[in-house]
């Protein structure tokens, strides 16, 4: 190998693009693999999941498609306002709730929880099988801002499916991918 | 050939070939379905028509006693996939839980060794980023993967609709009915040419129909053990 | 649905709902996905569980019943409507391509005013000013007024206009389209209306036949509907009688119905009434089928060369009396006058000989025969297609000057119409062009103002099927199944807010939206299948379950024959001289773009063709041996030109075509509709002249002969052909 000194300052020109390519790319790289497994950015709202859960709402109250079809999904600014036209109505945050509402505009929320587009998961299935809704989004009932604690990757999913005693059905690629 | 029952569904298609038009609803059908994206004059002219399911068409006979067939094709989903073997990565890979041959898009890194041994040309390569002129992407099933440059795709039997019917009945504690689940070409098929079900359900309407006077099965020779019966043209009885 | 705006359902992802297109590795911007839920959640919606909703296909003017699945407040994909009379389920290329219509990129997405004509620059304008405007263009137009109406106009939107026309004195509207004349509507009506003494379009019984003979109907591709006629010969195949019947197809170039036949008679064009005048003389000579159809062609059978008939057919005078013979000595025989005939100068006269081989075997109203439409309660019915009289009626007005203001929906004249028939020169003289369509197409491009109306699945409506299939009176329900996708408002509600301020016309026109029309006239009909005692059920199950039918056919009795003797024919004269036009010319609608419209489709333009698998193009198909005796081949580009006209077109080798017979399809040659339509192919019709058949009916489409040259150049042809090579020694036994 020639040392660095012998090499034409040409030369040295095009290996330092490649070095700063490759480091940029590693960085990039590094930064998506961040991207997909820490916490979503701040939500527009303050919303506490920890606050609901202590007074006694359970999940499927907002989450209402969670048992019914594959998507958990989003509680509508009525829903919320269904509570918070009397509850808590003094709070900043909740007046800005208010604001969406009296704009009926819908609140731009962050996803927490994300797979790739080639990923079909189905809530209904799982809570038909009783699996908890912690066991994936980790107790989310004690945070006060959701975070997915949970790396969500295929071998996390593969891993509880193998215990189960359809396993080989379970197994098959097309329960999350077609 | 006596064929054993085994795990989860035989799915089966009949294509009655007395019955096919030649039409195309099936065709659209699948485009819409399966966000196959539509090829443009240059890319049919080369030879690159991405359709899962397309309607061969053959001449018999010469003038004026010349006629016309029909042969829609699409994947196969042979039980001995020539296709499977030959991937590097398993992504051409054999369900066992619904017999099918599937396509693990995520898998694929685009070697294109299933479709040169795909005896049926009904594996379709992306060489180009899918592109739907704005607003058209508002027509995308969000059930299916839109697949990106640089990987195979092919008919699938529609299993997205294969998985929501049988997530569903298993969500409501049920078994499977027949006729529950029906491909996007099969719902569309205004002749009924095109029959599809569960082999292994003995009360199902493909069940019933196998075997067939009329029936073969596309390049058997080869020994593919294709999942879909054809039936062949019948002859008229009256008179001449 | 006014409080979700679009960006919800752009993004109102989760988990296996995500549209995002997979690029390469990257899930970046999946990853960042905002979640923007509805404001107020439609009850019936839940994301990630589609809704289905019931409505009415309008890619043409069959009247089939469609679902429409919506994820997430999009409509995603079309179905036919499993409880509809019309299609039980099934609908055709055409009717799943209508979602392109809905979200084509092309869409005229909202009001405009057209400076120059022509231009193709157009300026936004507010709706309430495009309003205005319309209601002083049409106050000061008063009674000269033109009102154009297509095969895509709503039933209730052409009531509507007829009032308004009635109430202020003009004309009523005009019902004409390339649609309707190369379906042959009119002549098939005029015929019926001299055979039976009622316009009607009657239907012909497929599923319960045994011996059907189709005189150049291709009700399997394009003819009323495919999708119908479909679901009926797959219960014909299905052999309700034990055996195979008999599908026997005359035509000069196979279609896909050909394709199908059992027997294909590839026929000279314009002879089909030659060739059933020759059956019925036959049946009455030979004595075939038994003593009283005989009798009764004894009775209907003219005059007839049985030589030329037979020479006509390519057959001997042997074969075509065992053709008679099948015919008449069936069970369940069925004659079916087709498309083609229609554009003959004597369309009207031949649909009626080919009727009276149903006479003559006392195939009507009964199983496997014609069936008459039974009368749709509450004074429901479908408008009726124009004859080419009324419509050249029109265009003398407005060559006149007689037309301050036109009103296009739902047609395209420009296309719709042979050049010679004078559409532009007659647009010239019109003060005030309003075009009502979605897409700038050949006509909306002269227009004045552009007023988009709803496209079907955003919008209102309902249609009165004709012809009836299955016997069945129905009214088709259409509601919109998703918010309008752009700033475009409701035809019928402009005109209702219109005529409001026009005293002549406020008072034939009441109703506050259309819906309170629509309503009004629906909840007169009785209890239908769908049952509801009240009124308001009536009408939820109405919307709900896709429209009215009873719960059984009614039956109708067979009508009374106005018609006793035989039916005289005109022979068949061509435009150009067969020394200088050796050929004749076959037109035919696509069977993927129909009439035009499915040009503007990109799934219909590069699905192919069934008998040549081309996709994207125009071509001409010739016999091989015409094409070598031309020194012709696949891909080259050829002139073919009439005495009316010319076009340039690709040479497609096609083996079940008549030798002397060149086919064009009709549906592209688009200067606008479009950028999947634009610039594309060659527009037919611009091959044929614009002279009125024998009883004004329609244009003469199917009487021109042309001329073949050469060009230099080639261009590839973009087919499917067949792919898979079973290898010498093996027979596929399809």
């Amino acid at each position: 190998m020639r040392r660095l000194a012998s090499l034409s300052l040409r030369q040295r020109l095009i290996l330092g693009v490649a070095v700063v390519g490759a480091g940029a790319l590693l960085v990039a790289l590094l930064a998506i693999v961040i991207a997909q497994t820490s916490a979503a950015d701040e939500q527009p709202l303050a919303f506490s999941h920890k606050t609901h859960a202590q007074n006694g709402i359970q999940c499927q109250f907002c989450h209402t498609g969670v048992a019914k079809g594959p998507v958990a999904g989003i509680p509508s600014v009525e829903k919320c306002m269904g509570c918070h036209t009397y509850i808590a109505t003094d709070s900043p945050e909740i007046q800005k709730l208010q604001g969406y509402w009296e704009r009926q505009e819908p609140i731009p929320w962050k996803r927490v929880n994300i797979q790739p587009s080639y990923v079909y998961f189905n809530h209904s299935s799982h809570v038909a099988a009783g699996v908890s809704c912690g066991s994936c989004h980790g107790a989310v009932a004690e945070m006060t801002v959701a975070k997915p604690v949970v790396e969500m990757n295929m071998g996390f999913c593969l891993d509880c499916h193998a215990e189960q005693e359809n396993k080989d059905a379970l197994w098959d690629c097309t329960v999350c991918h077609r | 050939m006596a064929e054993e029952r085994q795990q989860g569904h035989k799915w089966t298609m009949i294509v009655d070939l007395d019955k096919c038009t030649g039409c195309q609803a099936c065709v659209v059908a699948c485009h819409a379905e399966n966000n196959v994206p539509s090829p443009s004059e240059d890319e049919i002219i080369r030879g690159r028509a991405n359709h899962w399911i397309r309607i061969e068409r053959y001449w018999e006979g010469e003038y004026p006693n010349v006629k016309a067939r029909f042969l829609p094709v699409f994947c196969q989903q042979c039980g001995n996939a020539p296709c499977e073997p030959v991937c590097p990565v398993y992504a051409s890979y054999h369900s066992v839980e619904e017999n099918l041959n599937v396509q693990v898009y995520n898998r694929c890194v685009g070697t294109r060794y299933c479709g040169n041994n795909c005896p049926y040309r009904v594996r379709i390569f992306n060489f180009w980023a899918p592109h739907f002129d704005p607003p058209l992407e508002q027509q995308l099933n969000p059930d299916v993967t839109v697949r990106g440059p640089g990987v195979m795709e092919k008919c699938t039997f529609c299993i997205q609709r294969i998985r929501r019917a049988r997530e569903q009945a298993n969500v409501e504690g049920r078994p499977l009915e027949d006729g529950e689940v029906q491909p996007a070409c099969v719902q569309s098929c205004p002749t009924d040419a095109l029959i599809f079900g569960d082999k292994w359900d003995e009360n199902s309407r493909v069940a019933k129909m196998i075997p067939h006077e009329r029936q073969f099965k596309l390049l058997e020779h080869l020994g593919t053990e294709p999942a879909v019966y054809y039936l062949k043209g019948g002859e008229t009885h009256v008179g001449e | 649905m006014t409080n979700f705006t679009r960006r919800d359902f752009l993004k109102v992802g989760a988990a296996g709902t995500a549209t995002a297109i997979l690029a390469g590795c990257s899930q970046e911007s999946e990853r960042w996905v905002t979640l923007e839920p509805y404001v107020r959640a439609p009850e019936e919606q839940l994301a990630g569980i589609p809704s289905w909703y019931a409505s009415t296909c309008r890619m043409c003017p069959a009247g089939c019943g469609i679902i429409v699945r919506i994820m997430n407040g999009r409509a995603v994909k079309i179905e036919g409507n499993p409880e509809h009379p019309v299609n039980r389920g099934k609908l055709c290329a055409r009717g799943q391509a209508g979602l392109q219509l809905l979200y084509n990129p092309d869409r005229v997405t909202g009001a405009a005013r057209q400076e120059e004509r022509g231009s193709r620059k157009f300026k936004a304008v507010a709706w309430n000013e495009a309003i205005n405007t319309l209601y002083e263009k049409l106050s000061a137009a008063g009674s000269a007024i033109g009102i154009w109406l297509g095969s895509s106009t709503s039933a209730h939107l052409h009531d509507l206009f007829a009032r308004y026309a009635e109430a202020v004195g003009a004309p009523p509207p005009v019902y004409y389209d390339l649609y309707t004349g190369l379906n042959g509507y009119r002549a098939l009506l005029d015929a019926n209306a001299a055979l039976f003494g009622q316009a009607a379009l009657p239907t012909y019984n497929v599923a319960r036949a045994d011996v059907i003979f189709s005189f150049g109907a291709d009700f399997l591709g394009t003819w009323l509907s495919a999708t119908a006629y479909g679901v009926e010969f797959g219960q014909f195949r299905d052999q309700p009688y034990g055996k195979r019947g008999l599908l026997v197809q005359f035509e000069p170039k196979m279609s896909v119905t050909g394709a199908k036949a059992d027997r294909w008679v590839p026929i000279r064009p314009g002879a089909e009434a030659l060739v059933a005048q020759a059956l019925l003389r036959l049946i009455a000579d030979e004595g075939y089928g038994g003593s009283e159809r005989a009798e009764r062609a004894a009775r209907l059978a003219g005059d007839v060369d049985l030589d030329e008939a037979a020479a006509a057919c390519e057959m001997t005078r042997e074969e075509l009396a065992t053709l008679a013979r099948l015919f008449a000595e069936a069970q369940h025989p069925l004659a079916i006058p087709g498309a083609a005939l229609a554009g003959t100068g004597n369309g009207t006269q031949a649909v009626a000989v080919v009727q009276l081989l149903n006479i003559v075997a006392g195939m009507l109203s009964v199983p496997g025969g014609v069936q008459f439409p039974p009368e749709v309660p509450a004074g429901l019915t479908a408008p009726q297609p124009s004859s080419y009289a009324e419509v050249q009626a029109l265009l003398e007005r407005m060559k006149a000057g007689e037309v301050r203001a036109l009103l296009v929906h739902g047609a395209n004249p420009v296309y719709d119409l042979p050049p010679e028939a004078g559409v532009v020169e007659a647009l010239q003289r019109v003060e005030t062009i309003v075009s009502f369509n979605p897409l700038v197409d050949e006509t909306a491009v002269l227009a004045d103002y552009l007023l988009p109306d709803r496209v079907y699945l955003e919008g209102w409506g309902y249609t009165v099927v004709q012809p009836a299939f299955g016997g069945m009176p129905a009214v088709s329900s259409q509601q919109p199944v998703v918010g309008p996708f752009h700033d475009v408002r409701s035809t019928a509600d402009v005109l209702l807010t219109v005529a409001r301020g026009i005293p002549a016309a406020a008072a034939a026109l009441p109703w506050t939206d259309e819906v309170a029309f629509i309503k009004e006239r629906i909840t007169a009909l009785p209890k239908g299948a769908q049952g509801g005692e009240d009124a308001e059920v009536r009408w939820a199950r109405f919307l709900q379950h896709g429209g009215w039918w009873p719960e059984t056919a009614p039956g109708s009795a067979p009508p009374e024959l106005a018609a006793q003797g035989p039916i005289g024919v005109l022979p068949t004269t061509y435009d150009g001289d067969e020394a200088d036009y050796p050929f004749y010319l076959h037109l035919y609608p696509s069977v993927l773009l129909g009439d035009g419209r499915g040009a503007s489709l990109p799934w219909l333009q590069s699905a192919p063709d069934p008998l040549t698998t081309v996709a994207w193009q125009t071509w001409a198909e010739i016999n091989p041996v015409t094409a070598e005796a031309l020194g012709l081949k696949d891909g080259d580009v050829v002139r073919v030109a009439s005495p009316h006209g010319a076009v340039e077109v690709i040479v497609y080798e096609f083996p079940a075509i008549r030798p002397d017979t060149i086919a064009i399809p009709v549906g592209q040659g688009h200067s606008d509709s479009g950028r999947y339509a634009r610039e594309r192919g060659a527009h037919a019709l611009q091959l044929v002249g614009a002279a009125a058949d024998e009883a004004g009916a329609n244009f003469t489409w199917a009487n021109v002969r042309v001329k073949i040259t050469k060009t230099e150049r080639q261009q590839a042809l973009a087919r499917l052909e067949s792919t898979i090579d079973p290898g010498p020694d093996v027979h596929v036994p399809f």
